[in-house]
């Protein structure tokens, strides 16, 4: 019987599932990124046992397929770009820290690549929006028709800020902001 | 309502609402002032009117330390100003502004965030006590979460004694919340493993508070999930919310106006039974005796009317 | 404090090969030393501390007739005792001698300039000359060397030590808290041996379980020991004591220790039991981790050594006021005795051996392991009772909960270690091995249970133990799965545990249920060893055990000369290292104690009585507790206890009257060296 027929196709069919992984090489491997995260603040992830313990306490690693030790991994090994690349959410909810047997802050972490994914590749939206909220507003959400309505309804003043203090409120906050540079930074216009 | 004493007679505690609670659930904020009212504790507190955004950590702490920690410092300014304890009715303001006095203790930092300040002709520099052994000595500004203050400062037997409208038989599921329990490295108020004060708040009201399985999860909305990745907030709350109706309870409780925002919207998008959700301050002045009108039920997606037909009489 | 007067020193500079000479001109120093006033000889030699060098050394100092000598050489900490020794043999009072360091200080940190590195020398044997010249001649005092010895802790370690030393002939006070010896070894099962595999097969390093006859019950092993020690005419054995105060310096020690009542006569109790039978009252046995039950006469677990009964004072009825006297009445030696009372035994030791060992870490309630919340959830010391063939369940494995056998057991490896927010993060070397060995001693007992391992590494260091891992996963099919756990749940009806981990190798959070999960959990020093520390002024290490004198190459002694110690009071280790420990430890006293007479060095402190205005401030400050107060005519005084003076200066440099002088270094002496290392040429 003739097989090779039978064989050419398996090996046809297979390709095409077939996922090349790529290795990955030591260009890639960034020692500086560790530094990096160090100076935002993120601590050494050198001290990391990966024991997985935090992945386990971790809820947004319960329901996503980027954990947090592997994200710590990464950056053991200087992946900057993969890293950066690669989406990865925090509720700080400081479980991890709370259970870490190496003393590490994976969520301190992930707030230093947040810095450096602002710095380098931008804030995201909702960042801009809300910032541009305090700026404006002094506060971070803006208030709707209806919840104003509700608040003289059940006795409380209308404006939830303060007339008398707000504009006052405001521009400190624009000054402070230009001051950090976070006007700058995260892409927002103060006026002067 | 308003209540700006002079500085040199300010009540002990200032009072700092944040941004949800006046702008999304004002019903928190009218709930707290009828409880000052009725406890007859009202010349302890006063308003905050310069305060603003704490500022929102997700956002702040994430993209700019410094930024967020001048911004708190100025917030911290005000207290300090009027030799007031700072009390926060959300955890995520808790855990920013008790973060803040923590930051501000390293020299390096109280540096930049004064050279700061001064463009606002503000300083931090904490409040001056002198030391039972005759020394000068400046303490950080106290940052108190609300429920703390009731229960430490105010006492349960206050509250009890203050029921007029007891909850007898609402069962009650409490949210801590992880701000609460874990609000900054180094501090808690209680036990981030076994925590009560809230339960234990719940029952001298009357209420029941009913265990459920993983009670101290996280809602799934903090630290920017909500704002950046909402579909999985709402997996993260579904996972909470399903252990809450396995167990039958009539009402959520929760101490920060964030994660009642997240698990009162995001229960439309669920297919399970509608649980309403309550700040503490609002149960509380349930029981103490409130028009359900302060409450402020209407900003709420997720109705509460059996829970006031049933309890809501006492005017 | 004069200086001699008419002074003849001898020097001596060692070139140390190419250490010293291949960057100080030693020939050089040699002669510019030479013209030095006062020097008598200048000699240059390869290696002085070779025996051809010492040999050299003492012909040259006999034939000049050198009064003091200066040494160029190496740093003191090495070959000071070396010299000191060969000078004495000259007949020189060892004080004579000043060490200049040419090498550590000189030739190898300016090893890149030669000429200055030269002329750095020579100015450093000029100093040691001047002060060579100050130098005076003093006499250590004698210290009688008390032949008994303290052993503090009855377990393995204890014992060996006692035991060693009792065969040389000392006489041995063994302290032991608990009413038996055998500490925790004797309650864990772990009897191992080596096997042969059949013939034909290939051999392998491999340890395997006697089974049943074979003794693999968990006293079995430490029995003969005990019984030895116990039947020794040299061992004074005080079970339910404790080590109260102690004082005094090596070769006396006087110890008080406190014995508690054991409220049955020691000398009349047979161990038979018909006591228990009668008495009326029942408590959980905390010898069995609450496995099992046992009355307030009770013999700790069935085969404690010494066979004797003992009364717990809080659960009898009588010594609480009640009417009671079943257990008198049913003795036929008449050995229960209510009128025992606690006793105060004063010691006068030459030497003290401290072998208080470990206890298990106790993890914590309310956290997330659910221990002593859940019921299914116990630590191995209660698996190894439970292990134990004359344990609490006869050697099979049960669930707290239901007594029914578990079918799928988890271990959870490093409970209490390598986690910095316990303790310094230390890891507790012997878990990863008793967890293996456990797990086959289950598997034998229940094939049919599975069990599976959480881990964060595997440390199998030592003799087979590699070979062991190998065996556990291979031929007893334990699986190994790499992942700390994050939380445990219980099922309420069954009482069955979910373990939620990431099992890292995977890459996936999982959650599997058990029937019964085990904390593999660190040992952690002995409750009261770090007040036995304090009070002996021993170092203890960031991990809380004592600390060893110098970690490569002084294993069993400590900070304090005449104590040491062995075993897990040390740090964590199993018993074949406690139980070379316990040896070394035994030598080591013994070798102290062999002189019967010890020489106190000289170079200490002293006071000048006169002087002397009595404030104390010496005393607070001393870290070996060498000062005490004396009263004289004029007052109290303070005066150094000689053989426990170190020399370290501290009191030297507080005394507000300037009362306390050290030895050798004297104001004058230094100011000697001070002038002349700022003379001009």
């Amino acid at each position: 019987m003739d097989i090779s027929h039978a064989r050419k196709e398996f090996i046809i069919s297979e390709k095409e599932r077939l996922l090349e992984e790529i290795p990955i090489v030591d260009e890639e491997c960034n020692r500086d990124f560790i530094r990096a995260i160090i100076e935002m603040g993120g601590g050494d992830v050198q001290v990391c046992l990966q024991c997985g313990n935090c992945t386990g306490v971790c809820p947004v690693s319960l329901k996503t397929e980027n954990k947090v030790r592997n994200i710590i991994k990464m950056c053991q090994m200087g992946l900057k770009e993969r890293v950066l690349s690669t989406p990865w959410v925090c509720a700080t909810c400081h479980r991890c820290y709370e259970h870490c047997p190496a003393g590490m802050n994976p969520a301190e972490l992930i707030i230093a690549l947040r810095h450096i994914v602002v710095r380098e590749l931008g804030p995201p939206p909702f960042v801009v929006s809300i910032s541009n909220n305090v700026a404006n507003l002094g506060q971070a959400i803006e208030i709707s028709d209806k919840i104003l309505d509700l608040r003289k309804k059940i006795g409380l003043n209308e404006k939830p800020f303060d007339e008398r203090y707000r504009s006052k409120a405001i521009m400190d906050i624009k000054t402070i902001m230009k001051a950090t540079g976070y006007d700058k930074l995260i892409g927002i216009d103060l006026g002067d | 309502m308003i209540d700006t004493k002079d500085a040199r007679t300010a009540a002990k505690y200032g009072l700092f609402y944040g941004c949800i609670i006046p702008n999304r659930y004002p019903g928190i904020e009218r709930s707290v002032k009828v409880i000052f009212e009725k406890l007859g504790c009202n010349q302890l507190f006063s308003e905050m009117p310069q305060a603003t955004c704490c500022p929102v950590p997700g956002i702040f702490y994430s993209s700019d330390k410094d930024t967020w920690l001048v911004l708190a410092a100025r917030n911290l300014c005000i207290a300090q100003d009027r030799k007031q304890e700072l009390v926060t009715f959300c955890n995520g303001c808790f855990s920013s502004l008790l973060m803040a006095t923590e930051q501000l203790s390293d020299p390096k930092k109280l540096g930049m965030v004064n050279r700061i300040l001064k463009n606002v002709f503000m300083k931090y520099t904490g409040v001056p006590r002198v030391t039972p052994e005759g020394r000068r000595i400046l303490e950080p500004i106290k940052v108190r979460h609300f429920v703390d203050v009731l229960y430490r400062d105010i006492g349960l037997e206050t509250i009890k004694s203050a029921v007029v409208n007891p909850l007898n038989g609402l069962r009650v599921a409490v949210h801590y919340g992880c701000h609460y329990l874990r609000p900054t490295e180094n501090e808690c108020i209680e036990d981030p493993v076994n925590p009560i004060m809230v339960d234990d708040i719940v029952a001298s009201l009357g209420a029941k508070s009913v265990n459920y399985e993983n009670k101290l999860d996280c809602c799934g909305a903090g630290g920017g999930v909500r704002s950046h990745v909402v579909g999985l907030a709402a997996a993260i709350s579904r996972d909470k919310l399903m252990n809450i109706s396995n167990v039958g309870a009539d009402l959520i409780v929760t101490p920060c106006p964030y994660c009642l925002l997240q698990l009162d919207t995001v229960q439309e998008r669920l297919e399970l039974p509608r649980v309403p959700v309550f700040h503490v301050a609002q149960l509380i002045a349930l029981a103490l005796g409130a028009d359900p009108q302060c409450l402020g039920l209407e900003a709420h997606a997720v109705r509460a009317d059996e829970i006031i037909s049933k309890y809501g009489g006492t005017k | 404090m004069n200086s001699q007067t008419d002074a003849k020193v001898g020097v001596f500079i060692c070139k140390c090969g190419a250490n010293i000479n291949s960057i100080v001109d030693c020939e050089n120093v040699r002669g510019y030393a030479s013209q030095l006033p006062g020097v008598t000889f200048s000699i240059c030699n390869d290696y002085l501390c070779s025996p051809e060098g010492l040999s050299q050394m003492r012909e040259e100092i006999k034939k000049s007739g050198a009064t003091s000598i200066v040494i160029a050489a190496c740093t003191p900490r090495i070959c000071e005792k070396i010299f000191r020794d060969n000078i004495e043999k000259t007949g020189l009072n060892r004080n004579m001698l000043q060490i200049a360091n040419i090498r550590e200080q000189c030739s190898w940190v300016h090893a890149n300039e030669p000429f200055k590195a030269t002329e750095k020398a020579k100015n450093l044997v000029k100093i040691g000359v001047n002060r060579a010249k100050t130098l005076l001649p003093a006499e250590g005092v004698d210290v009688e060397l008390k032949q008994e010895v303290l052993v503090i802790g009855g377990g393995v370690a204890g014992v060996e030590a006692a035991y060693k030393l009792a065969e040389l002939g000392f006489k041995v006070h063994l302290v032991e808290r608990k009413p038996m010896l055998g500490g925790n070894m004797a309650t864990m099962f772990t009897c191992l041996l080596w096997c042969h595999e059949a013939p034909g097969k290939p051999q392998s390093l491999n340890f395997r379980f006697g089974t049943f006859p074979a003794c693999d019950c968990s006293g079995c092993t430490i029995m003969p020991k005990l019984n030895d020690v116990i039947m020794h005419p040299n061992i004074d054995i005080l079970l339910l004591s404790e080590v109260k105060q102690i004082v005094g310096h090596v070769g006396n020690f006087k110890v008080k220790v406190l014995k508690k009542p054991r409220f049955v006569d020691e000398k009349k109790c047979v161990g038979c039991g018909n006591c228990a039978v009668v008495c009326p009252v029942v408590k959980k046995n905390e010898y069995d981790y609450g496995l099992s039950k046992r009355k307030a006469i009770f013999m700790p677990y069935q085969q404690a050594l010494p066979r004797k009964y003992v009364i717990d004072k809080d659960a009898c009825l009588r010594l609480n006021g009640q009417e009671c006297s079943a257990c008198l009445e049913a003795c036929e030696f008449e050995a229960p005795n209510f009128e025992d009372h606690e006793q105060e035994i004063d010691l006068e030791v030459g030497a003290i051996i401290i072998a208080t060992g470990f206890e298990p870490y106790k993890p914590r309630i309310h956290g997330y392991l659910g221990y002593q919340e859940y019921d299914n959830v116990i630590t191995i010391m209660e698996l190894e009772r439970m292990l134990d063939k004359a344990g609490p369940t006869g050697g099979i494995v049960v669930r707290p909960s239901d007594r029914k056998i578990p079918k799928k057991i988890a271990f959870i490896q490093c409970v209490g270690s390598r986690d910095r927010k316990i303790s310094a993060g230390y890891c507790s070397k012997v878990c990863c091995m008793y967890t293996m060995k456990n797990a086959q001693a289950i598997k034998e007992v229940h094939p049919e249970t599975d069990i599976t391992v959480y881990y964060i590494d595997i440390r199998a260091v030592g003799k087979g133990v590699e070979e062991f891992f190998h065996r556990t996963r291979e031929d007893y099919g334990v699986e190994y799965t790499r992942g700390r756990p994050a939380k445990i749940i219980e099922d309420k009806e069954t009482k069955n545990l979910i373990v939620r981990a990431e099992e890292t190798l995977l890459n996936k959070i999982t959650e599997r249920m058990y029937d019964l999960v085990v904390l593999s959990v660190s040992l952690v020093p002995s409750e009261g060893s770090q007040e036995l520390a304090s009070m002996l002024r021993l170092r203890t290490s960031p991990d809380g055990f004592i600390q060893e004198a110098h970690t490569r190459m002084k294993p069993v002694e400590t900070s304090m000369e005449g104590v040491f110690v062995c075993g897990c009071a040390q740090g964590p280790k199993d018993v074949p290292e406690s139980i070379a420990q316990a040896r070394a430890a035994a030598l080591e006293a013994a070798v102290l104690l062999s002189r019967k007479v010890a020489k106190a060095e000289s170079l200490n402190a002293f006071i000048e009585t006169e002087k002397c205005i009595g404030c104390g401030l010496c005393i607070d400050i001393c870290p070996y507790g060498a000062p005490i107060p004396i009263m004289t005519e004029s007052g109290m005084k303070m005066k150094i206890t000689e053989a426990l003076c170190r020399g370290c200066g501290t009191c030297v440099a507080s005394c507000p009257a300037k009362a306390i002088h050290a030895r050798q270094f004297t104001d004058d002496q230094i100011f000697s060296e001070i002038k002349a290392a700022l003379e001009a040429e």
